[in-house]
């Protein structure tokens, strides 16, 4: 019986940059072998961006490459060159999931497309993340993350009152939409194989898959309608200045008795106590007025203090957290959701995110930290490709395989 | 199970989740789970006026779920739930630790078999922790998580991203873990418990900057939605779109651009040939934004954003359409992808649904139907009482 979810199963992993690595780290996080196949003449950007270790960039320094990929196996393999491209052949027998997100048709030109790929492994859940699909009029475009925001309609969408797209300031669509849509597409073949025995081919269009989370906005626009919700609102709520330069509270008020508790703790004008303001059309209604009022007082508080102050009246209200302040927050940290573990390579540690969903009452497996390139290669041509040590020596030697 | 058959045919979802949480269920609906809503007698804040037309976020949430109605209050469930319960897989429940639905929680998780279900709890905060059950709003965790820092303007307030994203978020992040519990399962593993909180979804998603300020001391800081002088959004004729030149030092498709802004006679485009554009610190400065801006929305003011995006991609420039909800519904590539699915809401007519996420060869995943009449599942048992 299987104790943690993934245990057993193996994942050809071919994914690089933002979304593809997040989808895998999924499995890798619980219990399965993910062979990350990385070459050291086109190394993953982000292994040698800036944040780095010690402030010094290299390939095995980079910060956000190592959170993305912790657990993994890293085999370097020079996938240009038809030996490297045979040994990988060689490995997807032995794998149950085969992902990639590059550019259509570069599997192909690998040797590694569906066809092949099913040719050797018949019940293969094969995925792809291509941006724009893998068919289509944009399926030649460049497919950089950075751009997919304006393209999902995301950055429209939030912006201030004078309606310039502002976007979310990070490329959210590698974060959560693409990378967590991929990881269910690929968890929901492999229940479908358990109980078919078939495998699948998925395509993940990073655009398609970004849109739903503006569904609602969609939806709306298809019907011609406005976009103001039916619902009561929270009203009112925003982001409020608080004491200092450049620190802030966001509140809002989530109830009905949220609004008095939040007129009584911040000592609003009595003209806030009106009895129309009960209702939350009023509220909103009035939203610039009752802001000002906010406003008001809280620039006389502690982002921190004022915070746990309405929360402890009932209030939904919370600091704007830097990220320093997010790592140093008690209930993140209580959460145990910072986690540290060794640095690729050399001395020290390094912070990496723990998983934001765990599973009660069982063990937790433990984090591993991200590999160094090519730092499983000699142990995976031994394992899994039976070749002995002269063969991986003349491989390395020849450029065909890397280690670090 | 015929090979067809889509992967979660047969499993039972109960969902108690509401507002944009339902996303978790709407989710697992689509792949083919019977998802019953399990609502109170006025039914879920997200239906509005339960006598009104559904609103379309409703339907968008909740597209192909059942719905029954329980008063929680009562002893007894009806019978059709009653029996559907016995065979239950899968159980989402957004119920806040210390909430007044708490013993109702409690009288679920008695009724169900442990060892067989799937039970995921979505919450603000997480089941435990000093903040448990503590209030939130969508805007309120995008605050706390440290996400909100990254976003807007530097001279004006931080700006929540639109549309609910740490709630779905965390929807999205809970059907996953639920899926991979179900994986387990079907290879002769037991139940699970889920603890899925959203603040860590949000906190999950800072991007690079948790490790800038671990390897390297430095706090990101919002950038607005320029990031330098010649990346972010820039007017055009009927919106804006994104270009996209320089990321951590490194400049892209320069060359590239420049001879598109040539080609075209753009004034001062020769400007951008000038070797200080090499430097990714000097194209951080006032001056470097001031110069590229004129130069560029010279060239983009009479230009079209989806002509701008098409024919700036077909010259190796990285710049993308700045969509909104309608020129979504235009595009192109969706359109002719077939993404947009038709579906019949009732009281709106046949709407344009947007298609899955996710396309497998093998089965049509979609949204199933329109969301659930109230309480449709229970109506001939509340008859009879």
């Amino acid at each position: 019986m299987p104790a943690n979810l993934f245990d057993g199963l193996r994942i050809l992993d071919l994914t690089w940059v933002g979304v593809g690595p997040f989808a895998t780290k999924f499995f890798s996080d619980h219990g399965a072998q993910v062979l990350k196949i990385e070459s050291a003449l086109r190394p993953d950007g982000l292994r040698t961006m800036h944040p780095a270790a010690g402030g010094r960039v290299g390939l095995n320094r980079g910060g956000y490459y190592a959170n993305r990929n912790s657990g993994k196996l890293s085999l370097g393999i020079d996938l240009g060159r038809a030996e490297g491209q045979a040994l990988v052949r060689a490995l997807v027998p032995l794998c149950d999931v085969v992902v990639s997100n590059f550019r259509p048709g570069i599997m192909d030109r690998f040797g590694l497309g569906y066809d092949a790929v099913r040719a050797l492994r018949p019940d293969v859940v094969y995925a792809c993340m291509p941006m724009f699909g893998e068919q289509g009029p944009y399926r030649e475009f460049a497919g950089y993350g950075l751009i997919l925001g304006a393209m999902a309609g995301t950055t429209a969408l939030t912006s201030y009152d004078d309606g310039v797209p502002q976007g979310t300031g990070t490329n959210f669509s590698d974060h959560v939409p693409n990378p967590v849509h991929g990881a269910m597409a690929i968890t929901a073949a492999l229940l479908r194989r358990a109980r078919t025995g078939q495998g699948e081919a998925i395509e993940i269009s990073q655009l398609e898959s970004s849109v739903n989370f503006i569904g609602p906005a969609l939806l709306q626009a298809a019907a011609g309608a406005s976009g103001e919700p039916a619902q009561a609102p929270v009203a009112p709520q925003g982001v409020y200045p608080c004491r200092g330069d450049d620190h802030w509270c966001a509140i809002g008020c989530t109830t009905e008795a949220a609004w008095p508790a939040l007129a009584d703790a911040l000592d609003l004008p009595p003209e806030a106590r009106a009895s129309h303001y009960r209702k939350a059309q009023a509220r909103r209604r009035d939203a610039p007025r009752l802001d000002e009022w906010i406003a008001a007082r809280t620039r006389l508080h502690d982002k921190h203090e004022l915070a746990a102050l309405l929360r402890s009246r009932g209030v939904s209200a919370a600091a704007v957290n830097d990220a320093a302040e997010a790592m140093a927050d008690p209930h993140l940290n209580a959460r145990g959701h910072w986690v540290r573990l060794p640095a690729m390579e050399g001395e020290g540690d390094a912070a990496y995110n723990a998983p934001p969903v765990r599973y009660l009452g069982e063990p937790q497996i433990p984090m591993r930290r991200a590999p160094r390139l090519g730092e499983h290669t000699r142990r995976i041509c031994r394992e899994l490709l039976s070749m002995d040590d002269a063969a991986i020596e003349r491989a390395l030697a020849a450029g065909i395989l890397f280690e670090t | 199970m015929t090979a067809a058959a889509l992967p979660l045919e047969g499993y039972r979802v109960l969902d108690l989740c509401e507002g944009p949480r339902a996303y978790c269920g709407r989710l697992l609906c689509d792949l083919g789970a019977e998802v019953v809503k399990l609502e109170a007698p006025g039914g879920e804040p997200g239906r509005g006026q339960v006598t009104a037309r559904m609103p379309l976020a409703f339907h968008f949430l909740n597209a192909g779920k059942r719905s029954a109605v329980l008063d929680a209050e009562g002893d007894a469930w009806p019978a059709p739930l009653d029996s559907w319960l016995d065979g239950c897989d899968v159980v989402l429940e957004d119920i806040e630790p210390g909430s007044a639905r708490e013993p109702f929680r409690q009288a679920l998780r008695q009724r169900l078999a442990p060892d067989r279900v799937v039970w995921a709890s979505l919450t603000a905060w997480g089941r435990d922790g000093p903040l448990a059950g503590a209030p939130a709003s969508d805007a309120v965790l995008l605050a706390h998580s440290g996400l909100l820092s990254l976003a807007g303007h530097p001279r004006r307030p931080p700006l929540p991203a639109y549309g609910d994203q740490a709630w779905l978020s965390l929807s999205a992040f809970a059907a996953m873990a639920t899926l991979g519990a179900l994986y387990r399962r079907a290879l002769g593993g037991g139940g699970a418990q889920i603890d899925a909180s959203a603040v860590e979804a949000m906190a999950h998603s800072l991007e690079n900057a948790p490790q800038f300020v671990d390897l390297e001391g430095i706090v990101r800081r919002r950038t607005g939605n320029r990031t330098e002088a010649a990346t972010g959004v820039f007017p055009c004729a009927d919106g804006h779109v994104y270009l996209f030149t320089a990321m951590g030092g490194t400049i892209f498709a320069w060359d590239a651009l420049v001879r598109w802004l040539e080609d075209a006679g753009t004034p001062g485009a020769a400007v951008l040939r000038d070797a200080c554009w090499a430097d990714a610190v000097w194209r951080r400065t006032a001056e470097a934004h001031r110069s590229f801006e004129a130069v560029f929305t010279g060239f983009t003011a009479g230009r079209a954003r989806q002509a701008l995006f098409e024919e700036g991609q077909r010259r190796g420039v990285i710049i993308g359409a700045v969509n909104t909800p309608s020129s979504l519904l235009s595009d192109p590539a969706l359109r002719s992808r077939g993404f947009f699915r038709p579906v019949a809401l009732p009281g709106w007519g046949e709407l344009d649904f947007p298609g899955s996420p996710y396309r497998f060869a093998g089965v049509d995943v979609r949204a199933r139907g329109p969301a659930p009449a109230l309480g449709e599942f229970t109506t001939a048992a509340t008859q009879v009482n």
